[in-house]
């Protein structure tokens, strides 16, 4: 039973699977109860008696990953369990709220999508026979008047254009005779809403979903990893998997693979988790093994941290480990990185909110985490021969290693901020002993963050070794032909600034222009472009060879600037406000947006040109005829200057930052 | 900073380190350099400090006689050398 | 037992007070407080805190708890039995989360029945204007630099039951 969809439906949950090439649906009777515990039952009599007479509330003990609570099951849905909080005012403890319903049954019956009979939910590999097609619509759905040309990719490529009605019943039979299983398309979730609009319009049907019933998605703006981010309402079809290639995280890092492996783990379907976040897609995880493990669910959380005195706080309140780097170049650099280090710790150091204090009774989290964690390990052994497990390794890589800072722990269900301390805690001590191994074995220390460390010396494999025989956690290895940490504006290094070779040619970058999201396509194009001349260089020497080079291609940038067009200076921002208390260019290109007519919420990617910034003026891209040219230089001297750092640490290794002449003046 | 409860470390050593700047303007001419220079070592081992020193004042204050130590014995090393070649 | 905001202003058990002021006074007046070290303190902060960093480390009986969501905060006050309390305000604490503001200014309310409860923010914001709504105090005290080019000294009073903070005392202050 291969099950590639799955949804809630009148008072069940319908799956859809595939079995020898038919897609069936299966409608199972489902209509789980929440959990409840009162603070105070005697005082909430009242409320207990009427939820026995409407909604067979019974008496039942609750098992939470702290023990046991007795509590009621009520058969009723979460607009009940939040009048239930606020009658009693919020002195009570609710579970299995918020768990969608597909999620439980499957947990309950311990079954989960993307897999065939009877096989393991943590095997690497996804064996699937779907048919996918590609559907592409040319022009952008914000804006474009009419249904421009339709391009369906399936065993070859066809184009529908014309007319718009005669493009829409020609792409819409062509999915029905198809009758793909999964569809791929750019920016469906802001086409689909469109597609619906004019289909209604025209009496047709639309083919996407496999039963005519669609969920629908609704928009929202929320925070993720400190960006606040805007999420199209999209409308899911039922018994077919429709992925917005443009926008899905998911498939984005992971392709459909990555897709597929999500739905299996999350219990969820791949509708959904392709249009999650990876710390929405380890809660999921999180909820699934609860469920499975007979552990209610938790809908608020309302324990607070223990009582602690200032000065033990401040100790733990501390983050990862950080040393200063030198500026500079450096050569022949060995960068160690612990895999999964967060989530390593929880399993190695026995790390759950409910171990806080008991650190001898055995930890939900690590369970949970253990089989993912060893899951890891092996795709990532796996991928460095088939390339076919990227896709999955880097979804795995995602949902370990972002999930467990600080806002992990801040919205999971199982998370608790002593935990996250814990993990910082023990990362610390690591590094530091990874650094005192690696001094010990004559290498020298240049750099290090949270959980990786750049080294000078040989044998880096004699290294790696220990380190992992010691802390018996994996490391990798990276090796750099040369490296140049940036320094910040007062001269000493940044930690997130840097570039280096790889043996491969290629220059891999952090925090410089090239990389930063919203650089003008214009700057990155020539970091770019320096960047690969100066991947030709496999020695510090070397490098002195390409500088006349690279110092051209700043020279010709700067002669084409005058004539470049509007559509490369673009800058593009996630814009988590509408309001703005300072003048600033981002407020002024939100007014512009709206002047437009085009509609802006907070956590929308915004395209802009500026074109006086002095005034604080800027246009939409599609409007920009001009732009400051002043201000683009500077920021194209800025974007120089972090690669002319590089030649000039060459040639004057003893230079202090301060000291140095402006190079702009190169 | 979102996930701190305290000014993060480098923050905290930062803002000593202006103030240090700021006082070494008051000092006499031919002392002024030694302040701006205390107020660059404050930040050389400004992160590493962190990792027991809760307060930046502490943390800077660590940074600047490490760097100091270190001086001293480099000046009592090229004298040794002086000495006896 | 009380605590002296600034000269002339106290505070005291049994109250529970909605405080606006610049950082700095806050925290001068947690610091030089010597009955902060003969009484047990609760420092209640959110996501972030302004004052914590400049708390002396040798204050030994001032104790913290953070809350990182309302339901955190509502549970942390309940449970709060110290002589003093008092709450850092954190906004995003009641983002989407508005239907908890009220049972939030009841708990201050509750706790400052017993505790000296201090409320504190250094500017207003719309959540906070609901969480004081029920405090017995509302004290505003505006940094000198920021008033002092829009209100002349004479036009400074104080207001009672009045002004747009309605519902509790307010009082205007000058730095």
């Amino acid at each position: 039973m291969w099950i590639l969809d799955s949804a809630y439906r009148n008072g069940g949950i319908d799956l859809w699977t595939k079995e020898g090439g038919a897609v069936t649906r299966v409608h199972h009777p489902y209509d789980p109860p929440f959990l409840v515990h009162f603070t105070d039952p005697h005082a909430s009599h009242d409320m207990i008696d009427a939820l026995e007479e409407r909604y067979n509330a019974e008496e039942c003990t609750i098992r939470t990953v702290f023990g046991s609570l007795p509590g009621y099951r009520v058969f009723a849905d979460r607009r009940v369990a939040e009048v239930i909080e606020e009658q009693a005012q919020y002195d009570v403890q609710l579970f299995n709220v918020d768990v969608r319903r597909d999620q439980r049954f499957m947990a309950e019956h311990g079954i989960f999508p993307c897999s065939g009979n009877n096989s393991d939910r943590f095997y690497p590999e996804i064996f699937h026979d779907l048919d996918v097609i590609t559907i592409r619509i040319h022009g952008e759905p914000e804006r474009s008047a009419t249904l421009p040309e339709v391009e369906v990719v399936h065993e070859r490529i066809e184009h529908f254009s014309g007319p718009e009605g005669t493009v829409l019943s020609a792409l819409f039979s062509r999915i029905s005779s198809l009758d793909p299983d999964v569809i791929l398309m750019p920016d469906a979730d802001a086409w689909m809403p469109r597609l619906q609009r004019l289909a209604q319009d025209r009496g047709l049907v639309m083919p996407f979903s496999r039963n005519g019933k669609y969920r629908s998605m609704n928009s929202r703006s929320y925070w993720s990893y400190g960006k606040m981010e805007h999420k199209d309402a999209a409308l899911v079809p039922d018994g077919r998997i429709l992925i917005d290639t443009e926008r899905s995280f998911v498939f984005r890092e992971g392709g459909l693979e990555g897709v597929l492996m999500s739905a299996r783990l999350s219990g969820l379907s791949p509708n959904l988790v392709s249009r999650f976040t990876p710390g929405t897609l380890i809660s999921s995880y999180e909820t699934y093994e609860a469920i499975r493990w007979d552990i209610a669910v938790p809908f608020r959380k309302s324990d607070g941290e223990t009582i602690r005195r200032i000065s033990t706080l401040q100790a733990a309140d501390r983050g990862g480990m950080m040393f200063q780097p030198r500026p500079g170049v450096f050569w022949n650099v060995e960068e160690i990185d612990f895999t999964s280090m967060y989530p390593s710790i929880i399993v190695q150091e026995n790390l759950s909110p409910e171990t806080i204090g008991h650190p001898e009774q055995p930890g939900f989290l690590p369970a949970v985490l253990k089989p993912l964690l060893d899951l890891r390990i092996r795709t990532k052994q796996l991928k460095k021969t088939d390339p076919a497990f990227n896709g999955t390794d880097s979804i795995l890589k995602w949902m370990l290693v972002t999930c467990f800072g600080y806002t992990g722990y801040k919205n999971a269900k199982f998370g608790r901020i002593e935990v996250h301390e814990g993990i910082t805690r023990q990362s610390r001590e690591l590094l530091i002993k990874t650094k005192d191994i690696a001094e010990e074995m004559g290498f020298s220390v240049l750099h290090g963050i949270v959980d990786c460390l750049w080294v000078q010396g040989a044998h880096v494999s004699l290294l790696k070794a220990r380190v992992e025989q010691e802390t018996r956690l994996h490391l990798e290895c990276e090796h750099f032909d040369w490296i140049v940490f940036l320094p910040l504006a007062d001269g000493f290094g940044a930690y997130n600034r840097y570039f280096g070779r790889l043996p491969d040619g290629s220059v891999k970058v952090r925090g410089i222009a090239a990389r930063r999201h919203d650089t003008p396509e214009f700057i990155r194009a020539m970091q770019q472009e320096m960047l690969t001349e100066m991947g030709r260089a496999g020695t510090v020497a070397e490098l002195d060879a390409v500088w006349d080079t690279v110092r051209g291609i700043y020279r010709k940038t700067i002669a084409r600037l005058p004539s470049a067009s509007g559509q490369e200076m673009a800058i593009s921002r996630r814009i988590s406000r509408l309001n703005y208390a300072h003048r600033c260019i981002e407020g002024a290109a939100v007014r512009a947006y709206r002047e437009q007519g085009a509609s802006v919420a907070p956590g929308m990617k915004i395209h802009y040109v500026v074109t006086d910034a002095k005034r604080y003026q800027a246009e939409p891209v599609w409007a920009a005829k001009t732009f400051d040219q002043q201000y683009y230089r500077g920021l194209l001297d800025k974007a120089w200057e972090e690669i002319a750092f590089a030649f000039r640490k060459r040639n004057q290794p003893a230079c202090q930052p301060e000291k140095c002449a402006n190079l702009s003046a190169w | 900073m979102m996930g701190r409860t305290f000014v993060s470390p480098r923050l905290g050593v930062k803002d000593v380190a202006d103030r240090w700047a700021r006082s070494a303007r008051a000092l006499r001419k031919e002392d002024q350099k030694y302040g701006k220079e205390l107020a660059d070592l404050a930040k050389e081992h400004s992160s590493e400090a962190f990792v027991a020193c809760n307060d930046p004042l502490e943390a800077a204050t660590f940074s600047v006689l490490v760097e100091i130590l270190k001086r001293q014995e480099r000046l009592n090393t090229e004298r040794n050398d002086d000495v006896d070649p | 037992m009380q605590i002296e905001i600034r000269k002339g202003m106290s505070l005291y058990p049994g109250s529970c007070n909605a405080v606006v002021a610049p950082v700095h006074m806050m925290v001068s007046a947690i610091n030089s407080n010597a009955d902060l070290q003969r009484f047990l303190f609760l420092y209640i902060g959110g996501n972030y805190s302004r004052v914590l960093s400049g708390i002396h480390r040798d204050s030994t009986n001032f104790e913290i708890r953070r809350a990182f969501t309302a339901h955190q905060l509502l549970s942390v006050l309940r449970e709060a039995s110290h002589t003093i309390v008092l709450v850092e305000h954190d906004p995003t604490l009641f983002e989407g989360a508005e239907k908890i503001l009220a049972p939030v200014a009841g708990a201050l309310k509750d706790a400052g029945r017993e505790s000296l409860v201090i409320l504190y923010t250094p500017a207003i914001d719309r959540t906070f204007a609901a969480l004081m709504r029920q405090a017995d105090r509302i004290i505003e005290i505006a940094a000198a630099e920021d008033l002092s080019s829009r209100i002349s000294p004479r036009a400074i009073r104080l207001q009672r039951n009045g002004g747009p903070l309605a519902g509790g005392q307010r009082t205007l202050d000058v730095g």
